[in-house]
């Protein structure tokens, strides 16, 4: 499989009150040209961690990466420098974040902060050009009476039409990869709809690659062609949408989709994971799913599982399928 | 925001007051009556008259044509004077705020020990140093008065950079210097708005102040302090030599209170 991005065995960390927090733990993904992968998990899994040290936007004073590689087009992402870094933000890789209004800078037109990502990624570019560059990609994102849009400021939009002003800002550029950080969770069912079909149809126009980071099971089906499932700062199941909804080994991913509410049961009471996510600082040891698991073994408390591929392209962390 | 701003009557008439001063400040030569400087000691010490609108001072100089340049000179040095103060407070206070650790210690320490000079008396040491002239007293006021600022716009910053459109402008790949002074910076002014309207009518104090001790604006050249300097030796028998001045200064300094105070009001979303 040709691989556009390819992250090894990232390790980040945070610091609070000088205690060392370890968020990301050693995670391995890979993304191909045009792939939607989705990380799903709970919050505090870490899984906005991986999205933020892709673009290296971790705050620096709170945490850093501090270890693996991130490969983009075989080139490491963590060796570059502030220029190249310039270059990958907004030009190779594009961001989503989740509430657009608050991403969104108060006191410029969206026309204004979408030419300015387009004046960044090509200096070249007269005033009119990057004009109609930036019509251009609002009526990508298919923005009603676009040419007005252009003059409004965030807070005259509604909630769907900021996170698509976001979007065409994202996209602006042209990157390679979108990153879309729980892209639809300040949204309505409905527009959650749109936007999500809105994010397939630029990935077949422009064969963008997506990475989906939510924790919404649901929005992760829908779309994504693979799926990762994280679990305290690590990825504890891999698989394609198909093998991953059908066939989930892992007992955390059993039991998420367990707790997913569903029309046809009605009346019952709703499933869940008993105990609570371990907290980064203090990780139980062995397989830090072990408190919480249904299928827990002897060694699960003392020793960490290791990845293995149960079945072809189907890759899960825990001794019940180690032979 | 305009019309927030205009339905408070006391900012709106001290904006005007303000606009018609500078009015008067653009187009002095053509409103006065006679040449500010010319001496004619025939007319020396004359009261108000048709003549002389506000009367003459003691070397009889018309002393509304002084007054009139003066506005010149007190706005020229208000605006100055705030601007390299506005200049380097946002710089300074910019880069403290937004980069923290050892710049951000290193630039407000020197704050702090700004704030520890009594700021008149700095002033007019630097000026017995440097010899008085309108120049150097814009310089001296500007270089005194920039650490409020400093301190204001660090704090702004503070508040605005862990905004996520901070995040986001980083993410579409701009650049410190562009991240602090296109995107935050916006988000942070209308505070220094008003400081720096309030600091106007500070400089112009100070001016008049300087001026008056004689270390300001050198006669002939007329100012609203220097006419005052007049005025006190001469303020039993010629009142209109304080009072015109004196109300010059008021007018102006309290024009620019009302107009800050209402910009303030303006841009606090208490109210």
């Amino acid at each position: 499989m040709e691989k556009l991005l390819e992250i090894k065995n990232l390790q980040v960390e945070y610091y609070k009150h000088g205690q060392v927090i370890p968020a990301v733990r050693g995670v391995d993904l890979n993304i191909a040209p045009g792939e939607i992968v989705g990380v799903a998990g709970e919050s505090g899994c870490g899984k906005s961690t991986v999205a933020l040290s892709l673009m290296r936007l971790i705050p620096e004073k709170q945490g850093k990466i501090t270890g693996g590689k991130i490969l983009f087009e075989n080139e490491n992402i963590l060796d570059m420098n502030d220029e190249e870094m310039r270059q990958v933000r907004g030009g190779k890789i594009g961001i989503v974040f989740q509430e657009a209004f608050s991403s969104l800078n108060p006191v410029f037109t969206i026309g204004d902060q979408i030419k300015e990502a387009i004046q960044l990624h090509n200096p070249d570019f007269s005033n009119k050009k990057s004009r109609t560059k930036t019509l251009e990609a609002l009526q990508r994102v298919n923005i009603p009476n676009f040419e007005e849009r252009y003059h409004a400021f965030p807070h005259q939009l509604s909630g769907g039409m900021q996170q698509r002003a976001m979007i065409a800002m994202s996209l602006s550029c042209n990157p390679q990869i979108l990153i879309a950080d729980e892209p639809t969770t300040a949204l309505d069912v409905t527009i959650q709809a749109q936007i999500l079909d809105l994010l397939l149809k630029v990935r077949k126009e422009m064969n963008m690659a997506i990475l989906l980071i939510t924790h919404n099971l649901a929005v992760v089906s829908q779309v994504a062609d693979r799926v990762a499932i994280m679990y305290a700062g690590q990825i504890v199941e891999m698989a394609s949408n198909e093998q991953l909804f059908s066939n989930p080994l892992h007992p955390y991913t059993v039991g998420l989709l367990n707790s997913v509410p569903d029309v046809n049961t009605q009346g019952k009471k709703l499933a869940q994971i008993a105990g609570q996510i371990p907290e980064p600082e203090n990780l139980p040891k062995g397989c830090p799913f072990h408190p919480r698991c249904p299928d827990v073994m002897d060694k699960c408390k003392t020793l960490a599982p290791e990845t293995l591929e149960w079945e072809k392209g189907h890759f899960v962390r825990c001794f019940k399928y180690s032979v | 925001m305009w019309q927030r701003f205009s339905s408070n009557k006391l900012a709106l008439s001290g904006m005007v007051v303000i606009a018609f001063l500078v009015i008067i400040a653009i187009f002095a030569p053509r409103v006065v009556t006679h040449d500010p400087t010319e001496q004619n000691i025939a007319d020396y010490l004359q009261g108000p008259s048709a003549k002389h609108y506000l009367g003459t001072d003691d070397l009889g100089r018309d002393v509304f044509s002084r007054i009139v340049y003066g506005t010149r000179i007190s706005l020229s040095v208000g605006f100055i004077a705030v601007g390299i103060a506005v200049f380097i407070g946002v710089f300074l206070g910019a880069f403290a705020g937004f980069y923290g650790g050892w710049i951000d210690s290193l630039i407000m320490r020197f704050v702090d020990i700004m704030f520890c000079f009594p700021t008149f008396f700095l002033i007019l040491m630097i000026i017995a140093v440097l010899g008085p002239n309108i120049y150097n007293v814009m310089a001296v006021i500007g270089l005194t008065s920039w650490p409020g600022i400093a301190r204001l716009v660090r704090g702004e910053i503070l508040s605005v950079k862990e905004r996520e459109f901070v995040y986001a402008a980083k993410a579409i790949g701009a650049s410190d210097l562009r991240i602090i002074f296109r995107h935050i910076l916006p988000n942070a002014l209308a505070p220094v708005l008003v400081t720096a309207t309030l600091g106007i009518a500070d400089a112009i104090l100070v001016e008049s102040g300087l001026s008056f001790l004689g270390l300001g604006v050198q006669p002939p050249m007329a100012s609203w302090g220097n006419i005052l300097t007049t005025g006190k030796d001469y303020i039993e028998h010629a009142w209109w030599l304080t009072l015109f001045p004196g109300l010059a200064i008021l007018i102006t300094i309290l024009s620019y209170n009302l107009v800050g105070e209402g910009i303030r009001e303006v841009i606090d979303p208490k109210q």
